[in-house]
């Protein structure tokens, strides 16, 4: 059964289109993520899920439920917040009470929802702090905890009404590089533990790969791409997706389709598969797929090194145009090249990507 | 926060400001605190000083007081019963307790409307919001001469002279109050009120449970103001009660001390009397006081 799905879901402020015609199913325990830049409509679309949105168009599916004009609190959904959005002036304890008070909460054991006894909450506190290790702060003021105890705090509080989906804006863009990978690993354990659905805001393509089983990239309000963190990387939809995912990230350079290569200057990249004669292609590398060697028929002058201790970054002119620069991961231990060689070039043409020019979609094979 | 360090080139570390602590500094900032204290007991002596004089004043003799070469910073020929004259002569008691009711209605009245009405203004949608608002706030710019007479003719319609609400029920909505909690109100994060509203909290269990909690400096120091106000209300009391043995406030009771030369004493020992709600308001409130005046000011 789906969790979530978004059909022709359009959010419009005004002129500006910030969600626009989305259509996404998220299945039933997936940790689907949300990926793209700044202001490409990810929060839109997680807060219309959450119902602190309206929807201009479309329709939203929860479940097996239209939800469009549902309130938030009968969505049976939890949302983490970017700022956490803790009660200041509660306890832990309290702030991790607070979704069970007002609404029916989903118990085991019975299908309609009810509100718990005091007892039961106390229960379900205790279980939370368990899981997250805030047993010893529970009667603290958020103000007297570090970063990373009030993100668990803000988990906790999700965590305790069992949600049907979590939403997750961000949660992790207020930590240090150590906790958030601590953090991360918690996640996905979390995830795997419950089996719970969790749709997951971030711009940060780490966080996607390591913690996502799908992800859906957007880019200026549309989704450019859904798949797994190896679909996406591996055959990225279009031009953005394939420049937006990778460190460093792909390179790219204007060519045209000549029997088995795609040719950009007086280099030749061969690719597996078919495409037609004359065509304008885009064709792409990533980094890690260019090698020093082979037959030559690609060549590059090289203009800039960069050794970074495990690695080092090569980056090469190709076709005589100063804008196609191509970057190349080096070991180590090899000797870098020294600048303004001219050197061979190789890639495996299964690794060769294209793209068409004119609309930026992959050609496949 | 000082500048520590700085790599200005790479690998050569720049020493700043603030590298190395002279070695008299413990001196130096004993010598400091001592200063900052001497300076702050002379700004304390400062306002304090006017309490006294008044004490003093209401203490001495009024005739040995005013003699040449007199201190007026001690007391002379001392009457200690002076407080006791002026709350039998004026009825203190009874205006005070009456003030209290007047002002406890009215800042209670404020309190309430101007919560309700701050949330409105920040938190509902509504048609002509702003327009609405604008004209709310423009009846701060109205001096109580303004809108005596009508109000009088009001709650003499009302016939309303010589009654508490008489004196208490004009002045229970503010435009100020309103504006300053409204503040105080945009001033809780977005993401909490999103959060509120997931976990199924309607709107008056989100004011009562999260917006006006998180706003208590802001609804402290205005309960302050608006006491202050209303307990120092003379004109208008002036106007509604015609029957001041039965109905004077304190403020109209001790204009209405007799004094003579010889007893002037007692108009400021009845001044003294009528004070004392407010020093005990600003103790109880000072915490409180204090936040509300640098809420804003200070991040966190
Ligand atoms: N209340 C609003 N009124 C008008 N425009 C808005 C509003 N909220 C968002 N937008 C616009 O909608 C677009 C998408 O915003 P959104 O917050 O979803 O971006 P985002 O992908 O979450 O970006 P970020 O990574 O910066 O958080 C942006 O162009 C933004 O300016
Ligand atoms: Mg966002």
């Amino acid at each position: 059964m789906a969790a979530v799905i978004f059909d022709g879901v359009t959010k419009r402020y005004g002129d500006v289109v910030a969600v626009d015609d989305l259509d996404l199913t998220i299945d039933h325990g997936e940790f689907m993520v949300l990926l793209g830049p700044s202001g490409c409509g990810k929060t839109t679309a997680l807060r219309m899920i959450a119902g602190l949105e309206e929807i201009s168009d479309g329709v939203l599916q929860i479940g097996d439920r239209v939800v469009n004009h549902v309130d938030p609190r009968d969505r049976d959904v939890a949302m983490v917040f970017q700022s956490y959005a803790l009660y200041p002036h509660m306890t832990v304890s309290k702030n991790i009470e607070s979704p069970l008070i007002t609404r029916p909460t989903v118990v085991e054991g019975s299908d309609q929802p009810r509100k718990l006894t005091k007892a039961e909450r106390a229960e379900r506190i205790a279980e939370a702090a368990r899981m997250l290790d805030l047993a010893p702060y529970l009667d603290r003021k958020p103000a007297a905890l570090s970063g990373g105890q009030r993100q668990r705090v803000a988990l906790a509080r999700a965590v305790v009404s069992r949600p049907a989906v979590y939403l997750m804006d961000e949660p992790l863009s207020n930590l240090d590089a150590k906790l958030r990978a601590q953090t991360r690993a918690e996640l996905v354990d979390l995830h795997q533990r419950f089996g719970t659905t969790i749709v997951y805001v971030t711009h940060d393509q780490i966080e996607a790969m390591t913690m996502a089983t799908r992800i859906a990239i957007m880019s200026q309000g549309k989704l450019q791409q859904v798949g797994t963190p190896r679909d996406v990387y591996d055959a990225p939809a279009n031009l953005f997706v394939a420049q937006f995912i990778g460190t460093p990230p792909m390179n790219t350079a204007p060519g045209k389709v000549s029997g088995d290569a795609v040719v950009v200057g007086e280099s030749r990249f061969r690719f597996a598969g078919r495409h037609d004669d004359g065509r304008d292609v885009v064709v792409g590398v990533r980094p890690e797929h260019l090698t020093i060697g082979g037959d030559g028929a690609v060549k590059g002058v090289v203009r800039h090194v960069e050794w970074l201790g495990y690695e080092a970054l090569v980056t090469c002119e190709v076709g005589a145009d100063a804008a196609n620069r191509f970057t190349l991961r080096q070991d180590a231990s090899a000797t870098p090249p020294a600048v303004g060689d001219t050197v061979p070039l190789q890639v495996a043409p299964e690794r060769v990507h294209v793209f068409d020019a004119a609309s930026t979609e992959r050609l496949g094979g | 926060m000082g500048i520590e360090a700085e790599e200005l080139v790479p690998g050569v570390v720049v020493a700043g400001p603030r590298s190395e602590a002279p070695p008299e500094a413990p001196n130096r900032s004993w010598l400091a605190a001592v200063g900052w204290y001497v300076l702050l007991i002379g700004l304390s002596l400062l306002v304090l000083l006017p309490v006294w004089l008044t004490l003093m004043r209401a203490l001495s003799t009024p005739a040995a007081a005013v003699k040449p070469g007199a201190s007026p910073f001690l007391p002379h020929e001392v009457q200690w019963g002076v407080f006791r004259r002026a709350i039998d002569q004026g009825n203190l008691w009874a205006a005070l307790g009456r003030s209290m009711v007047v002002t406890i209605l009215i800042t209670g009245g404020q309190l309430v409307t101007s919560v309700l009405a701050a949330y409105a203004f920040a938190y509902l949608r509504f048609p002509f919001k702003r327009v609405i608002f604008a004209l709310f706030m423009a009846t701060l710019l109205l001096p109580i001469e303004v809108t005596l007479l009508p109000n009088l003719h009001t709650v003499r319609d009302l016939d309303w002279f010589n009654s508490y609400q008489g004196m208490a029920v004009p002045f229970m909505a503010t435009a100020l109050g309103t504006f300053l909690i409204r503040q105080g109100f945009l001033g809780v994060p977005s993401e909490i009120r999103d959060a509120t509203r997931l976990e199924g909290y309607g709107h008056w269990s989100y004011l009562w449970k999260f917006a006006v909690p998180l706003t208590r400096p802001v609804i402290a120091s205005f309960t302050v103001i608006s006491f202050l106000a209303a307990y120092n209300q003379y004109l208008w009391p002036r106007a509604v009660v015609t029957d001041s043995n039965n109905w004077s406030t304190i403020q109209i009771a001790l204009r209405d001390l007799t004094t003579t030369p010889e007893t002037s004493n007692i108009a400021v020992a009845g001044a003294l009397v009528a004070a004392i709600p407010i020093v005990v308001l600003l103790i109880l409130f000072s915490r409180q006081i204090v936040q509300g005046l640098t809420a804003g000011a200070v991040k966190g």
